[in-house]
């Protein structure tokens, strides 16, 4: 198995348009490495770079330690699984599943050998005979991931594999795919705009926006500590909570909208700042949290409610401001009615306004301590 | 109600055919006359006259003419082929500075008329000593604009991904477009194959021009001997040659027919 890493990396197309600004990535040998982001962040163009169907603008490209910049896609030692699982429509699954390997001139037996193995770990063995179009969507999935099985790259990219695929089958081939990751140990560079696929399959994931890496980390800690007001919304369903709201050094109060205020110091400067809450922190006044004395109380409007079988996803209006509250449960309260809510403050995240930087994060300066202890 | 309306377009449509089939009909019919018959202007031989065909194969070198018409014509629609596929696979898989304009430019040259090149390509043939050859018959038409475009239309609808897919198998370009492209085409190269190969076995000013000798023209000259080398002409001989001129194409329209079925249906299913 082998490393990938991007260092300096920049892509500029004819036009003047920068694609991807200053892009460092280290992916480690065997980890499954998620680029992640929404439609147009580059990150598919990260992926094609390092398969060298793109070229660079500048930077440079190591592969298990060796510059790759000049290398031809075959001989970059990857495999690659494309969105529409480009498959040779004139071909049966098991020419498809082999027709890379003939160029390499592998002998017969071992051909066999790898495609009786990857069949198996695919179930696909009463489909081998069938063209593409006789196949139905999840196996045309398995025939692209068997085709980069057998290929036996030690780095295998995925550009949005399972993108195609319905609800129900994208989280079975979601695991799928872990598992078969897992077993073979290969390095996997996995592209995708679907948070649920970045948290649940990644070792690490990078969170892109723009062209640029706005944080790289294990799912979970992006998740609990965002570095950016970006990363905070692109992650987590439904969204955090981000209010715009002004910190009073002076005073040591945070004013947020006009009337709502939360006497509290914080180790910042003065100034204009985004609070950002996730919804799963903001809970019912019988929440045990609201026995605890820093808890922060308030009321608040509903303007809708939504039971999602063992949750309640509430939204509601403060100063102006839709927030959204999940509770477990199943809650049913009338709308325009009042409800007393209750957050810790060790759950409010405090970003700058300017730059959507993060400037506070209470956990965070916690498990740093955890870690150095 | 249903009824009635498939009547009336039936016979109208049998109609139109017939009106369309009428000289073929008449051709059929004619073959079978003695000249003066012909000449009569019988509608339907009294007596049978077979024999107007094995006049026809003793008048000229009618087999002769029949093998040439076929060689030229295979060569000339596996050339088009060949150099169209090539052609059109590098306007949509090569990418390189300046190809759309290429591509203009190349296909610009369907707006001049065949006519006007033919004098050039004439004098081309000569200084290459290729008159009454086979070369010097299907060579000049081996780039096809025509072709190009059409299989170009086509090459455009197969995903990159799959070049891509093949790069990183390391599969190269000749390799692709001969294990891939070209067999997913294959609708398109049946259309143009048949429309090729039609074209080619009807050309009659060109193997006029570039042949005198009878043992590399085609059939359409063979036929038009046949109308001039008595003074008057026996029609009943040369629409039995017409007949049999016209047998090849229809083979080839009805094979092409059962492919093309195929290939539509398969691309439908894609």
């Amino acid at each position: 198995m082998k490393s990938v890493e991007l260092i300096d990396v920049t892509k500029t197309y004819g036009n003047g348009s920068v694609i991807i600004k200053n892009l460092n990535l280290s992916i480690q040998s065997g980890e499954f490495f998620v680029l992640v982001g929404p439609s147009g962040c580059g990150k598919s163009t990260i992926l094609r770079m390092i398969a060298g169907l793109e070229g660079m603008t500048s930077g440079t490209l190591l592969i298990g330690g060796k510059p790759a910049n000049l290398l031809p896609p075959s001989k970059r030692s990857l495999s690659m699984v494309f969105q529409n699982y480009a498959l040779y429509p004139h071909l049966t699954a098991r020419e498809n599943i082999i027709f890379g390997l003939k160029a390499h001139r592998i002998g017969k037996d071992i051909v066999e050998k790898r495609l009786r193995e990857a069949a198996e770990m695919l179930n696909l063995a009463p489909c081998l005979d069938r063209k593409p179009r006789q196949l139905s969507g999840g196996q045309r999935q398995r025939i692209a991931l068997a085709r980069s099985i057998v290929s036996e790259a030690p780095i295998c990219l995925m550009d949005e594999p399972l993108s195609n695929l319905d609800a129900k089958l994208r989280a079975r081939m979601r695991s799928e795919i872990r598992r078969i990751q897992r077993k073979i140990g290969t390095t996997m560079i996995y592209v995708t705009h679907d948070q649920i696929e970045a948290m649940t399959m990644g070792d690490r994931m990078a969170v892109l926006h723009d062209g640029t890496v706005q944080q790289i980390g294990r799912p979970i800690d992006v998740y609990n500590h965002p570095d950016h007001t970006f990363v905070a919304s692109f992650i987590g369903s439904p969204q955090m909570n981000l209010m715009p709201a002004v910190y009073d050094d002076v005073q040591k109060i945070l004013r947020i909208g006009a009337s709502w205020t939360i006497t509290r110091e914080l180790p910042i400067a003065g100034g204009e700042v985004i609070l950002g809450i996730r919804p799963e922190n903001i809970h019912p006044a019988t929440h045990p949290a609201s026995a605890q004395n820093k808890a922060i109380h308030f009321s608040a409007n509903i303007i809708d409610t939504e039971i999602l079988g063992n949750e309640t996803q509430l939204t509601f209006l403060l100063d102006h401001q839709t927030w959204t509250a999940k509770w477990e449960g199943q809650w049913t309260i009338p709308d325009q009615s009042a409800q007393e809510m209750v957050i810790l403050p060790e759950n409010l995240l405090v970003f700058d306004r300017k730059d959507g930087h993060i400037l506070y994060d209470p956990k965070r300066s916690q498990k740093v301590e955890e870690v150095t202890v | 109600m249903k009824r009635i309306k498939l009547i009336s377009l039936y016979t109208v449509l049998t109609i139109l055919s017939l009106i369309l089939f009428f000289p073929m009909l008449y051709a059929l019919s004619a073959s079978f006359m003695s000249a003066q018959e012909v000449l009569l202007g019988h509608f339907f031989p009294h007596q049978l006259h077979p024999e107007n065909y094995l006049e026809a194969f003793r008048d000229v070198p009618l087999l002769r003419f029949l093998f040439n018409s076929i060689i030229i014509s295979l060569i000339v629609t596996f050339g088009v082929l060949i150099v169209s596929g090539m052609a059109a696979y590098a306007f949509v898989f090569l990418h390189f500075r300046g190809r759309r304009l290429l591509f203009i430019l190349f296909i610009s040259t369907m707006m001049i008329p065949w006519e006007t090149s033919m004098i050039p390509n004439f004098v081309t043939v000569q200084h290459l000593g290729w008159i009454n050859r086979y070369a010097g018959l299907t060579v000049p038409f081996f780039a096809s604009a025509f072709g190009t475009f059409l299989l170009r239309q086509y090459f455009k609808t197969i995903p990159e991904e799959m070049w891509e897919a093949a790069q990183i198998s390391g599969i190269g370009h000749f390799r692709f477009f001969v294990k891939v492209v070209l067999p997913v085409s294959r609708t398109s190269l049946v259309t143009l194959g048949i429309y090729t190969f039609l074209t080619t076995w009807n050309t009659y000013l060109w193997p006029l021009l570039t042949t005198t000798d009878e043992r590399v023209r085609p059939l359409q000259i063979g036929l038009r001997q046949l109308q001039s080398q008595e003074t008057v002409n026996d029609w009943g001989v040369v629409m039995a040659a017409a007949l049999i001129v016209v047998v090849p194409t229809l083979i080839v329209l009805f094979i092409g027919q059962k492919h093309l079925q195929q290939g539509l249906t398969d691309g439908a299913l894609k």
